[in-house]
């Protein structure tokens, strides 16, 4: 045992003391790799948070944000808005109809908008401007059809990034295990449907009719946070309006001669996407069509942020504001019963608190707003000018005024009247009570002309020369007296007020200039004279200002060489509008030309004017002349001294010019500085002169330094938009911050540039901008829709490109919506919401052969895209679109058909169908045969000479030529001899024309007759009597006609022959002369008899005997065991007929359980709706 | 009087494609024999459709009715049209395959009917969007370029005119060369009874385009031709040219008369932002730049906006034009 010896331990390893300087562990590579990847991983989050720049052209005041409340029926949307608006408005309403805004942060305003869930074109309307998406789900019943088209739908238009799913009817849970269960398979169901992580709120259940506070605190705490979304190219790109307030004003003696003619209808709403043109602007408001812009006006916004109203207190000065008081304020709702006023389409209706109203009680009595007004009404106080100037609760001021002065012989304003905006307030020194005047025009007082008149003693002078500047370039046509007959007093006029009134008449007074049996003239005299002193009164600098160019460039009555002429001053007493011609000035004495000339020019449409070469001569052997134009090359000196301020700054030698020639400048300019030496002092050069010559040089390089820095002294930074050498300043990785800061530039030269112009020529270059609240006038509204409107249906007026107003042929690629149920087949009407609109037409799906040509397809196929052509607006490739069959809830499926993309717009198409000829053999030589059968004329024939054919077995040929006997048969050559027996093929391509059939949805003038707006039923059928194109199987199924059956269409039996080949016979001279290889080998028949054959074989008696004695025995058998068979099925036949009975019993009550048990669901959620005081009631479609 | 009437709904512009008028990729248009106008009274309109149609443009103007040179009419003559208006619209990010190809040139004929030229335009650039500009320093004119031509008369007109304009061109300092071009005059066939297939000679005469170039790339052109009647010496023509030469940098502005209608309406039709351009008061007012405004308006385009140079330039104007993103529908996406 001593003896065992362990091997020893390893020695343990002695740490090295390190040597002082430093630890080399500590600064080795842990991970070799690690960093690099460390950078790559950041890089990569740094990429994956870009996206392609898109220029975002929300104002700077933007429109307040649209926020959806989407959901199927009786899901709690309408508790949902109710809950919002109480949050932040303190105000219940009974019925909220209609978008309704509100105020929420300092510079924040979110409009509520209700999605109907019993109307899918709603659906997709509502999908095509929200902003923000409130996507509610019942928790107790899970996702249903409504919310799943919805999402679909919103993909297709451009998915906004605030979705969120909001899950109700959680109270209905008892055990709070299946809760949490619910909660967690609808989550994970939600982030599949939108992303990982989507944000879903739960509101558990309902309180006085109310979501619980807490809950909806943290909604509206979430919502006010959000931030603006990544814009959406289509709504970036158009201009588009949110209908919230729907005027029927058609004049009412057109509707007494006849009640259903077209309608004129003004729309309020705040303006979004891009500017919307001023004038002639062309608009599509999805379910009822194509229309007109007659007028467009910017009003006062109803609903100002905290923001804005400060911003109109510091430009007007005041900072009290008649406007309503701060509760009603916050909230804009005109289609619903906001403080007791509701305004319907055809009337106001208040809501008197107490049955037993006092006139007379104090006024510590609380009254609702509509109250309020009606006893001030009564009280005649005037309290109009309040309700226009704040929220426009009163429909028509004006029908109420007119009512008010019949005795009085005023027509009212002949022309329009434009919104008083802040700016303009600047000139309202007036008191209020005359400002009220102003404005609810033409009546009252202050009505006996128009309320245009000015008075000296009131008109500031800035204010008159901005105001009549316009007026100031006309020359009175009528030489009426120079004594001004302004009217006495300031009550006799009005005030001045109104300004802009007094700006668009003195323009519209241009065009009844050449009137003079107008019946205004007289009126306007006294105008003219103003004019005209007002012009003694700015005699000064009168000419060639900016600022009347805008006025009289678009005022048409003028022609071009009158607006060239008064604009740049010249002798207003002698122009007539038939182009007679005045004195010229002295610039253009070459120019100078006969009025026949110039009629002739106008006809001739010259690029170069006419010239009098030889006073151009005149004027260019002028050495003064020359100087002046020698300034703008580049060897002109800059420093002389006029041109030492003021001179042109242009840039001399750009930093591209190349070197030489700046040295050739360079040189140039000490030539001419030397000539100036000579003159200056030519006899002595003492060292003053020399000084002062290196002073000028000094200066001059100076200033030329200064030329060529653009962003140096004084200098304007104009080239920096567009400019590449922007990008300099970044690196080539930060091509996404050029990019912004590019935008950011180009944002801040709109602003800047836009600012520097009054506000006509403003609306004109521009438009009105987004977010305005403005009156839209549609004329030629079909009447329709003024007696079907109903406020619970959004009305979205969408602008529309010029393109977007032709008609062509578009092409898409379309994918057959996996979920649902059918595929699409060509030429079967389909409904497509492409762009603004909605629209039914006839797609021919195609694909594409092996890009050779668009070759047709029956269907769709049915997981793959395809395309599709169809006749419809042309809309600029790129735009998604969504298709459905029908909008009818009937409808059990997911009805979302299909998406897809537009991928090219044309004139004409290129799809083809294959066409197949056929034709047979009747004579065959060699390599030629005569086919006949093919074509049925020898012209069919000619068209088709040269074309390829084909027989069945493979043989290819070519049609040659028309036969002359046998109308339409013709020869033609095969590579090899064809059979009689062969199928001639001849395989071309028919041309396919999709049908120029277009077919808006005008589900809005369909919809079925509402008695109130306020009358919250859904309607059974799908919100729309709208019916599209059906189906030729449709109107068959309905009307019971049966589908008519051709007997040629008809499948027969097909008897086809058995072949008889013959065996091939070779004969014998051929066969001892073929080749040995081609030798047929052909075995001799034998002759000798085989053993076996040789040999017969013959039962013996004891074999035969038995033999026969088992076939007797196999053969009773056979009939013992068929008999017990049979008789054993004879048994069990009954068994088996109970048994199948009892199969169709249980199928029967199965059936019959599961209908109950979805009855029982259904009704489940009716009644929840109920106690939610919603809709609720529709049709349960449930996603499995 | 046949009571006919034609309901024209423009559609898109196709371009060159096969089979929308063109062979070969290539739209032949012959223009008749009694045609007064240059042909680049075509050419110029037909450019600013071009870059909105769905494939490349490619026209072939041919027959006996092209004048390459300036006319009577006062048309500008193909070289300004190449050197002085397709430049400009590489301003608004359309620069390749622009090619504006002189085959054959010729005056007007006898009273300024006719010529028998041959041009050809390739404009291969279609764009979605173009993109707006802002021309605001005119800059200075570095350098003078121009083109003296003539067909069927001797080469020493071109020399002589050329002196001439030097003559009074060069005292500005400027850079200046002239190319000459000499081109034997284009054979029409004769209406001669007695000779059917004799051949005449038409459109003979000479003239000269120049274009200034100023530092920022502004140019500005001038364009005269001997009349058809004759008799005008070439001093005269060198002479007229320069001093119209002159009068346009002199009207100020960073685009010359000929130019503001492509500018305008090109950027009228840009992406919806502001874009200025800086022009001369007498052209900004010259007729037919009003009516061209108008028109635009009138089309539902957006109208101008004028303000005063910030810089205090006293003959100029600001204008400024919000894009209508009308922009190229046709064109496919990929």
């Amino acid at each position: 045992m001593e003896d065992q010896a362990n091997r020893p331990h390893r020695k343990a390893k002695v740490k090295k003391k390190h040597t002082g300087d430093k630890n080399p562990k500590a600064f080795a590579y842990a991970n070799p790799g690690k960093l690099q990847k460390q950078a790559t991983r950041s890089h990569d989050v740094k990429e994956k948070r870009l996206h392609v720049p898109l220029v975002d052209r929300l104002p700077a005041e933007p429109p307040p944000t649209i926020v959806a409340v989407v959901g199927p029926p009786g899901v709690g949307k309408t508790t949902l808005i109710k809950s919002l608006i109480k949050r932040y408005t303190k105000h219940t309403l009974s019925h909220p109809v209609g978008p309704l805004t509100v105020v929420t942060s300092k510079r924040r305003r979110l409009t509520f908008l209700e999605c109907p869930s019993d109307s899918l074109a709603s659906m997709i309307d509502v999908s095509k401007i929200a902003d923000i998406v409130l996507l509610m789900i019942d928790g107790n019943y899970g996702f249903e059809m409504e919310t799943m088209e919805f999402l679909n739908v919103l993909s297709t238009s451009g998915m906004p990034g605030n979705v969120f799913g909001i899950l109700t009817h959680l109270d209905q849970f008892r055990k709070p295990a299946t809760l949490k269960d619910a909660k967690k398979r609808l989550k994970h169901r939600f982030w599949g449907e939108l992303y990982q992580g989507a944000k879903l709120f739960y509101l558990s259940g309902v309180i006085n009719g109310r979501y619980p506070d807490r809950e909806i605190h943290n909604l509206s705490r979430f919502l006010s946070v959000m931030k603006n979304p990544r814009p959406l190219v289509w709504r970036n790109s158009h201009p588009y309006c949110l209908a919230d307030r729907v005027l029927d004003i058609t004049p009412p003696t057109k509707l007494e001669e006849d009640e259903k003619c077209d309608r004129t209808v003004a729309l309020y709403g705040y303006l979004r996407g891009t500017n919307f043109p001023a004038e002639g602007a062309r608009v599509h408001v999805p379910g009822v069509g194509d229309l007109s812009v007659s007028m467009i006006e910017g009003l006062p916004d109803p609903c100002p942020t905290p923001f804005m109203d400060q911003e109109t207190a510091k430009a007007t000065g005041q900072t009290k504001r008649r406007r309503l008081g701060e509760k009603q304020k916050l909230l804009f709702a005109p289609m619903s019963d906001v403080g007791g006023v509701l305004v319907d389409k055809d009337a106001v209706y208040i809501d008197v608190k107490s049955s037993n109203f006092d006139k007379d009680a104090e006024d510590g009595q609380e009254r609702g707003l509509g109250e309020q007004l009606v006893v001030g009404l009564q009280g005649e106080r005037r309290l109009l000018g309040e309700a226009e100037d704040g929220v426009r609760l009163f429909s028509g001021g004006e029908r109420l005024m007119e009512q008010d002065d019949p005795e009085e012989t005023d027509n009212g304003r002949s022309d329009l009247r434009n919104a008083r905006m802040t700016g303009d307030e600047v000139f309202n020194e007036d008191d209020d009570k005359l400002e009220i005047d102003g404005t609810a025009d033409g009546e009252g007082s202050d009505d006996d002309d128009d309320p245009r008149s000015v008075s000296g003693s009131h008109v500031r002078p800035e204010a008159m020369g901005r105001l009549f500047k316009p007026a100031t370039d006309e020359t009175p046509t009528d030489g009426s007296g120079n004594k001004l007959d302004f009217p006495d007093s300031d009550s006799d006029l009005g005030s001045v007020s109104s300004v802009e009134d007094q700006e668009f008449d003195s323009e519209a007074s241009y065009s009844d200039e050449d009137e003079d049996s107008d019946p205004e003239t007289a009126a306007l005299r006294w105008k003219e004279n103003l004019a005209d002193r007002a012009k003694n009164l700015h005699r000064t600098e009168r000419y060639y200002r900016a600022s009347d160019l805008y006025r009289l460039f678009y005022d048409t009555t003028l022609r071009p060489a009158d607006v060239a002429r008064r604009w740049r001053g010249e002798s207003t007493g002698n122009i007539s509008k038939n182009g007679g011609e005045d004195i010229d000035g002295q610039d253009d004495v070459f120019l100078k030309k006969s009025i026949k000339d110039e009629e002739e020019e106008e006809l001739e449409d010259r690029m170069l004017p006419k010239v009098d070469y030889k006073a151009l001569a005149a004027k260019w052997s002028n050495p003064d002349n020359l100087e002046e134009v020698r300034q703008r090359f580049t060897s002109a000196r800059i420093s002389s001294g006029k041109e030492l301020n003021g001179g042109r700054n242009g840039d001399a030698n750009s930093a591209s010019g190349d070197d030489d020639e700046g040295d050739g400048d360079f040189e140039d300019l000490e030539d001419e500085s030397k000539n100036v030496d000579v003159t200056v002092g030519g006899t002595e050069l003492s060292l003053q002169a020399e000084r002062e010559k290196n002073a000028r040089k000094k200066e001059e390089l100076k200033l030329r330094f200064e030329e060529e820095d653009k962003e140096g002294f004084g200098k304007i930074n104009d080239k920096t938009t567009d400019a590449p050498n922007k990008e300099a300043d970044f690196g080539e990785d930060d091509w996404y911050e050029a990019q912004k800061a590019q935008d950011q530039k180009r944002r801040d030269i709109n602003q800047s540039e836009l600012e520097l112009m009054d506000r006509n020529a403003r609306l004109g270059v521009e438009g009105h901008k987004a977010g305005t609240y403005a009156r839209i006038v549609l004329e030629n509204v079909p009447y329709e829709f003024a007696s079907t409107f109903n406020p619970r249906f959004p009305i979205l007026i969408g602008g529309l490109a010029s393109t977007e107003d032709r008609f062509g042929f578009v092409q898409i690629r379309i994918k057959r919506h996996r979920w649902h149920k059918k595929i699409l087949k060509t030429n079967d009407p389909l409904i497509f919401s492409l762009g603004w609109r909605r629209f039914q037409t006839l797609p021919i799906y195609s694909i594409s052969d092996s890009r050779t040509r668009n070759r047709m397809l029956k269907y769709t196929p049915e997981h793959m895209h395809c395309f599709g052509t169809f006749y419809g607006p042309l809309i600029a490739p790129n735009t998604g679109f969504c298709c459905v069959q029908s909008f009818s809830n009937q409808n059990p499926g997911f009805r979302i058909a299909a998406t897809g993309v537009v991928l090219n717009v044309d004139e004409s198409t290129e799809i083809v169908k294959k066409l197949k000829l056929t034709g047979h053999p009747y004579k065959i030589f060699r390599n030629t045969a005569f086919i006949k059968d093919m074509f049925n004329t020898a012209l069919e024939i000619a068209k088709f000479e040269g074309a390829a054919i084909k027989t069945v077995s493979g043989i290819r040929g070519q049609i040659k030529k028309a036969l002359s006997k046998p109308e339409g048969h013709f020869r033609a050559t095969f590579e090899d001899k064809v059979l009689m027996s062969d199928i001639v093929f001849l395989r071309a391509w028919y041309a396919i024309k999709p049908r120029r059939f277009y077919n808006p949805v005008t589900n809005l003038l369909d919809a079925p007759h509402m008695t109130s707006s306020n009358e919250n039923v859904e309607s059974k059928d799908g919100s729309s009597g709208w019916q599209g194109m059906r189906l030729t199987g449709q109107i068959r199924a309905s009307l019971n006609i049966p589908t008519p059956k051709q007997k040629d269409s008809t499948y027969r039996p097909l008897v086809r022959q058995t072949r008889h080949f013959n065996p091939l016979r070779v004969p014998r001279t051929l066969a001892a002369n073929l080749p040995f290889k081609s030798q047929i080998a052909q075995m001799k028949p034998q002759r000798k008899q085989t053993y076996m054959q040789k040999r017969a074989v013959v039962l013996g008696g004891e074999e035969k005997k038995a033999r026969d004695l088992m076939n007797k025995i196999m053969t009773v058998r056979k009939d013992e065991l068929e008999r017990r068979r049979a008789k054993q099925e004879a048994r069990k036949e009954p068994y088996r007929r109970k048994m199948k009975e009892n199969a169709e019993m249980k199928a029967g009550r199965e059936k019959r359980e599961k209908e109950e048990y979805w009855r029982r669901e259904g009704k489940k959620r009716g009644r929840g709706g109920g106690d939610a005081g919603g809709g609720g009631g529709g049709k349960r479609r449930k996603v499995g | 009087m046949t009571g006919t009437i034609v309901n024209y709904r423009p559609g898109l512009i196709t371009g060159s494609a096969q089979g929308s008028g063109a062979h070969g990729g290539v739209i032949r248009h012959e223009v008749p024999a009694a045609c007064t106008r240059g042909v680049s009274y075509f050419l110029i309109p037909l450019c600013l459709l071009a870059p909105f149609s769905k494939a490349p443009m490619n026209v072939l103007f041919s027959g006996q009715g092209v004048i390459t040179s300036a006319t009577p009419a006062g048309d500008i003559s193909v070289d300004s049209v190449r050197t002085a208006i397709l430049p400009l619209y590489a301003k608004f990010g359309i620069l390749k395959d622009i090619e504006l190809r002189i085959l054959r040139r010729s005056n007007p004929g006898t009273r300024g009917k006719g010529g028998a030229g041959e041009v050809q335009l390739v404009f291969g650039h279609q764009v979605r969007l173009p993109k707006t500009l802002h021309l605001l320093n005119p800059g200075r004119v570095k350098r003078i370029r121009g083109v003296a031509y003539c067909t069927g008369v001797p080469q020493s007109n071109n020399a002589r005119m050329i002196e001439a304009a030097r003559g009074i061109l060069n005292p500005m300092g400027a850079d200046i060369y002239v190319f000459s071009d000499i081109s034997s005059a284009p054979l029409i066939p004769s209406n001669d009874k007695a000779n059917p297939n004799g051949k005449t000679k038409t459109g003979l005469g000479f003239g000269l385009s120049l274009v200034a170039e100023s530092s920022t790339g502004c140019l500005y052109s001038a364009d005269v031709a001997s009349p058809p009647s004759g008799g005008a010496p070439p001093e005269d023509i060198g002479q007229q040219c320069a001093h119209q030469l002159l009068e346009a940098v002199a009207a100020g502005g960073a685009v010359s008369l000929v130019a503001a209608p492509t500018i305008l309406t090109l950027m009228s039709m840009s992406s919806e932002d502001v874009g200025r351009v800086q022009l001369g008061k007498d052209v900004l007012s010259a007729d037919h730049i009003i009516d061209l405004g108008r028109d635009m308006k009138a089309l539902g385009l957006n109208s101008w906006g004028f303000r005063e140079t910030t810089t205090g330039q006293d003959n100029d104007i600001v204008v400024s034009i919000v894009g209508k993103g009308v922009g190229n529908v046709g064109r496919k996406i990929a």
